[in-house]
């Protein structure tokens, strides 16, 4: 299971965040285990389920804005948090992934997540998931908020 | 419809026109950046470009970051008819002063606790519709230079990166609500869904004269998250 959204932002560049938690994971969703676990079926458009405390949680199984899941999984970045250990999409994939998405938000964590770490994006595997194209207006991004 | 040069002039800062022509910077989209090469494209010639470019940075639209390169607030993108109202916060927003001490929350509670004045957009926009979390203390002082000196004299550094940030107070401030929603919308960004937000929870306060004009997407995620927080759910 890794982080996508919100969470993973944060972790990249200490910004403005909704609750809502965006989730990659390996295996089909199993409603009834999320039932079971206290989670509820949300009315909204993209059959979000909610936590028992109200936080809206979306469920990605397949691809996140045409990155494949198994490819996040594989390249996600482990770490602690308190006592937990969790796992958040890589730097590279949740750039490509804001840069496709392109909403007014997306927009302005993608230009955030430009300024504190685009020196430190690796092109070389942004390339296995990125065309030609995405990866040269993203490295001009990345040179346009370089120091 | 012919639409007609704005002129802007309030107490505390200069006469200013804004023409319909700048309006085809709107052509640009929205971007995280921008190079003087893609104004060029959708006007007559590079002078041009520059022209229209010079006259966003005065607007408060555009902020050049190097060379060649500048960003765009995305309320550039706001109806033409708005931008006389988005004026006062664009002009604001401009000569803001980033302040930070510990450069975490703890700046933020001091600051509120020293200085005297209005707080707006993250944390004002939080305490109205609780969609996202605040970063940045936007306080709006009626001297800047005197809360400056304040926040120095309580240790604070002035530079980019603080998370108390003063501006001045221009421009009208009768309807609080309405005018933290101009100053979500004139932001832009993150901030636009704070705007979207007030106008779901707060939509009996604001003008309704006065109103941004928002993407489906970005209400629709608005909404939801609105009413994640309020426990609606399916069946």
């Amino acid at each position: 299971m890794v982080f996508v959204g919100a969470f993973a932002v944060n972790h990249y560049s200490k910004y403005r965040t909704t609750r809502d938690i965006d989730l990659a994971i390996a295996a089909p969703l199993n409603e009834q285990k999320l039932t079971r676990l206290g989670y509820t079926k949300w009315q909204g458009s993209k059959g979000s389920w909610l936590t028992s405390r109200g936080i809206k949680v979306d469920f990605y199984t397949r691809d996140v804005e045409a990155i494949p899941v198994p490819w996040i999984l594989k390249n996600a970045v482990q770490l602690r948090l308190g006592e937990k250990e969790i796992k958040v999409i890589c730097l590279e994939g949740l750039i490509l992934a804001k840069h496709r998405a392109g909403r007014t938000a997306d927009v302005a964590d993608l230009r955030q997540l430009m300024i504190h770490r685009g020196g430190t994006v690796a092109w070389n595997l942004m390339a296995e998931i990125a065309t030609d194209y995405e990866i040269a207006e993203l490295q001009r991004i990345s040179k346009a908020f370089a120091s | 419809m012919v639409e007609t040069s704005l002129y802007i002039c309030q107490h505390a800062y200069p006469c200013m026109t804004l023409r319909p022509e700048l309006t085809i910077a709107q052509t640009i989209g929205e971007k995280p950046v921008y190079h003087i090469n893609e104004l060029r494209k959708i006007t007559d010639s590079r002078a041009t470009a520059y022209r229209i470019l010079s006259k966003l940075r005065e607007a408060g639209f555009a902020e050049q970051i190097k060379e060649g390169y500048f960003t765009i607030r995305s309320s550039l993108f706001q109806p033409f008819n708005l931008w006389s109202n988005l004026l006062p916060s664009l002009q604001a927003l401009k000569q803001a002063r980033f302040f930070g001490l510990s450069y975490n929350e703890n700046d933020v509670r001091l600051a509120r606790q020293t200085l005297k004045g209005i707080i707006t957009l993250d944390y004002r926009a939080y305490e109205l519709t609780k969609l996202q979390s605040p970063r940045l203390l936007f306080i709006y002082v009626d001297d800047v230079d005197q809360a400056a000196r304040t926040l120095r004299e309580h240790k604070f550094s002035e530079g980019t990166q603080g998370r108390v940030v003063i501006i001045p107070r221009i421009g009208v401030f009768r309807n609080e609500i309405q005018r933290v929603y101009l100053d979500c919308i004139a932001y832009g960004g993150r901030s636009l869904l704070d705007a979207i937000a007030i106008e779901i929870v707060h939509n009996e306060s604001l003008d309704s004269h006065i109103r941004g004009i928002f993407k489906a997407e970005d209400v629709l995620k608005v909404r939801e998250e609105l009413g994640a927080q309020s426990g609606t759910r399916s069946d």
